[in-house]
C-alpha cells in the first residue's frame, strides 16, 4: 500500500451486530477497508471472522448496524445486493468449485449470466485467468480432477472473472494439504501486488505478515486490535492476542 | 441416446409391416397394434414430460419457505399416492367436464394424460426434492456470491445437480409410467392393453395375442430404459467415484 496515495473507502462497516439466536457472534464491529489494501484477518476459531466477512456480501444479513460497499447501503433491497456482490468476490475454504461444469465453464459461468457476456468472450478471458493461476492446461477438466491447491486456484480465478474490486477469502488454505498452501498463497501473492482490495481470514502468519498492510484480530466478536502487521507481531498490546500468537507459533 | 428414440420411432412406425405377416390372429390386426403402440407411447412421452415438470415445481414448493405453498405441495403429494391411480382416471374423466368452464371440452385422450401427468408429477416430487437437498449449501453460496440471481442459480446450479441425483429414481417411475398408461383403457382410450382386449375377444384367441402385446411392452420399457440409462450418463460428469 502506498500511504502517500489518498485513501479512498471502498468497505465500510459500521456498528455490525450479528446474533445466531442467542448467541451474539458479532458485536458493533466497526471497521474501514480502504482502496488497494490488504487486511489479514485472525483470531481464535469460533471468533465470527468468517460470519463478519459474510456479511459483507451478505451470505450473512447482519442485524444491526450499517454496511456499506462503495457507496451502496447493504440491506433487503435486491438492487444493491445485485451491485455489490457483482464488486465483491469471494473465494471459500471448501473451493465450492461447480462440480458439474468443466474448469472453463465454472469460470466462464458468471460473466455470461451476470455480465451478459457472449459465451465466446466470456470462455477467452476464463483462459486468460486460468492461464494467470498456471491451470490453462486443465481447462477441460472437471473440479473432482484437480488437486485441492488447483481447485482453490480455479476459485481464484472464477471470483477474479466479474472483475471484483474486492476479493474476500474466507481461509483459502485451511482445507489444503500442506504441499498445497504455498501454489495458493503465491497467488493471492501476486494478486495483492497488483493492487487488488483484499480481505483474508487466514492462521497463515507468515503470509499475514509478508503480505498484509493490516492485521484485524478478532476476540469473541469483536475486533481487539486493528493495526500493521510489525506492530501486531512485535508487541500485541491485548493479553488474548499474545495467547492467540504464542499458539499459531507452536505450530512453526 | 438418441440412437434409442430414434429406434423407438422406427419401432412403432414400421412396427405393422413385420406384424402383418404374422398369422392371424396377429397379421390382421397389425394396424391395430401399431396405433395401439403409438397411443402408449403418447400417454407416455406427454405425462413422462409433463410429469417432470410439476416434479420440478411441486419439489421446489415442498422446499419453499412460504408455508401455504408448501401445504399445497404436500397434499398434493398426499393427496395422489394415497389413491388408486384407476380413481384418479376416472376423477379427471368424470369430474372435470363438470367444473370446466362452459365450450372447453377434452378427449379422453387428453383426460388420461391429464391424469397420468398429476400422478407421475407427484411421485416424480419427492425425487426431485431428494435431489434438492442432495447439493451442498456450499454450491449455492457460490453461485450467490458470484451475482447470480436466485433463479439463475436454481437454473445453472441447483438444478442439473440435483438432477444427477434424482435421475435413476426418475427413469424408474418412467419406467412404471409406460405400463401404467394402460389404466386408460379405462376410460376408453384404445392404448396397447385395449387393442389387445379388443382383438382377443375378436378372435378367441387370447394366448398369441396378449404375448404379442407383452412383448411389445418390453421393447417400448427397454427403449425408455436405455434412453434415461444414456441421459443419466451425460449428467454423470464431474461425480466422484
Ligand atoms: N449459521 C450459524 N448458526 C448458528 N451459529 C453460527 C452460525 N454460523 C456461525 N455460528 C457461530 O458463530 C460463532 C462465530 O463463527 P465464525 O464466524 O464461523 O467463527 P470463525 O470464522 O472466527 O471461526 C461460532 O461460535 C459459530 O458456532
Ligand atoms: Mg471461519
Amino acid at each position: 500500500m502506498n500511504s502517500d496515495a489518498v485513501l479512498r473507502p471502498i468497505i465500510e462497516a459500521r456498528k455490525v451486530g450479528k446474533r445466531f439466536g442467542a448467541f451474539h457472534a458479532l458485536k458493533d464491529v466497526s471497521a474501514t477497508f480502504y482502496e488497494g489494501q490488504v487486511t489479514a484477518i485472525v483470531g481464535p476459531s469460533g471468533s465470527g471472522k468468517s460470519t463478519f466477512l459474510r456479511t459483507l456480501n451478505r451470505l450473512e444479513t447482519h442485524d444491526s448496524g450499517d454496511i456499506v460497499v462503495d457507496g451502496t447501503v447493504l440491506n433487503d433491497n435486491l438492487k444493491n445486493l445485485d451491485t455489490i456482490r457483482r464488486e465483491v468476490g469471494m473465494v471459500f475454504q471448501s473451493f465450492n468449485l461447480f462440480s458439474h461444469l468443466t474448469i472453463l465453464r465454472n469460470v466462464a459461468l458468471a460473466p455470461m449470466r451476470v455480465r451478459k457476456m457472449t459465451r465466446a468472450a466470456a470462455e477467452a478471458k476464463a483462459m486468460n485467468l486460468l492461464e494467470r493461476v498456471g491451470l490453462k492446461s486443465q481447462a477441460a477438466k472437471y473440479p473432482v480432477q484437480l488437486s485441492g491447491g488447483q481447485q482453490q486456484r480455479v476459485a481464484i480465478a472464477r471470483a477474479l472473472a466479474m472483475d471484483p474490486k474486492v476479493l474476500l477469502f474466507d481461509e483459502p488454505t485451511s482445507a489444503l494439504d500442506p504441499e498445497m498452501v504455498n501454489e495458493v498463497l503465491a497467488v493471492m501473492r501476486e494478486l495483492a501486488y497488483s493492487g487488488i482490495t483484499m480481505l483474508v481470514v487466514t492462521h497463515e502468519m507468515g503470509f499475514a505478515r509478508e503480505v498484509a498492510d493490516r492485521i484485524i484480530f478478532f476476540d469473541e466478536g469483536v475486533i481487539l486490535e486493528d493495526t500493521t502487521p510489525e506492530s501486531f507481531f512485535a508487541h500485541p498490546d491485548h493479553e488474548r492476542a499474545k495467547a492467540f500468537l504464542s499458539q499459531v507459533r507452536h505450530g512453526f | 441416446m438418441f440412437a434409442a428414440m430414434i429406434g423407438l420411432l422406427l419401432f412403432l412406425w414400421g412396427m405393422a409391416v413385420p406384424l402383418s405377416a404374422a398369422p392371424a390372429p396377429i397379421g390382421p390386426a397389425a394396424e391395430q397394434f401399431a396405433d395401439g403402440a403409438r397411443i402408449t407411447v403418447g400417454l407416455t412421452l406427454i405425462a413422462g414430460v409433463a410429469g417432470v415438470l410439476i416434479g420440478v415445481l411441486a419439489g421446489l414448493g415442498k422446499l419453499s419457505s412460504f408455508w401455504p405453498l408448501r401445504w399445497l405441495c404436500d397434499s398434493y403429494v398426499w393427496l395422489i399416492r394415497g389413491t388408486p391411480l384407476l380413481l384418479q382416471i376416472l376423477f379427471v374423466w368424470l369430474a372435470f367436464p363438470e367444473i370446466m368452464p362452459e365450450g372447453i371440452e377434452l378427449s379422453d385422450f387428453a383426460c388420461a394424460a391429464i391424469a397420468l401427468s398429476l400422478n407421475i408429477g407427484a411421485y416424480n416430487t419427492e425425487c426431485v426434492r431428494a435431489g434438492i437437498l442432495a447439493v451442498p449449501h456450499g454450491q449455492v453460496e457460490a453461485a450467490r456470491a458470484l451475482g447470480l440471481t436466485p433463479f439463475q442459480t436454481f437454473m445453472d446450479v441447483i438444478l442439473p445437480q440435483s438432477m444427477r441425483v434424482a435421475l435413476p429414481a426418475l427413469a424408474n417411475n418412467l419406467a412404471s409410467l409406460v405400463k401404467d398408461s394402460s389404466l386408460a383403457y379405462a376410460i376408453s382410450v384404445v392404448e396397447l392393453t385395449m387393442v389387445g382386449y379388443r382383438i382377443q375377444a375378436e378372435s378367441y384367441q387370447p394366448i398369441p395375442v396378449f404375448i404379442t402385446i407383452a412383448a411389445i411392452y418390453l421393447i417400448l420399457t427397454t427403449a425408455f430404459t436405455t434412453l434415461t440409462a444414456a441421459l443419466e450418463a451425460r449428467l454423470d460428469v464431474g461425480q466422484k467415484r
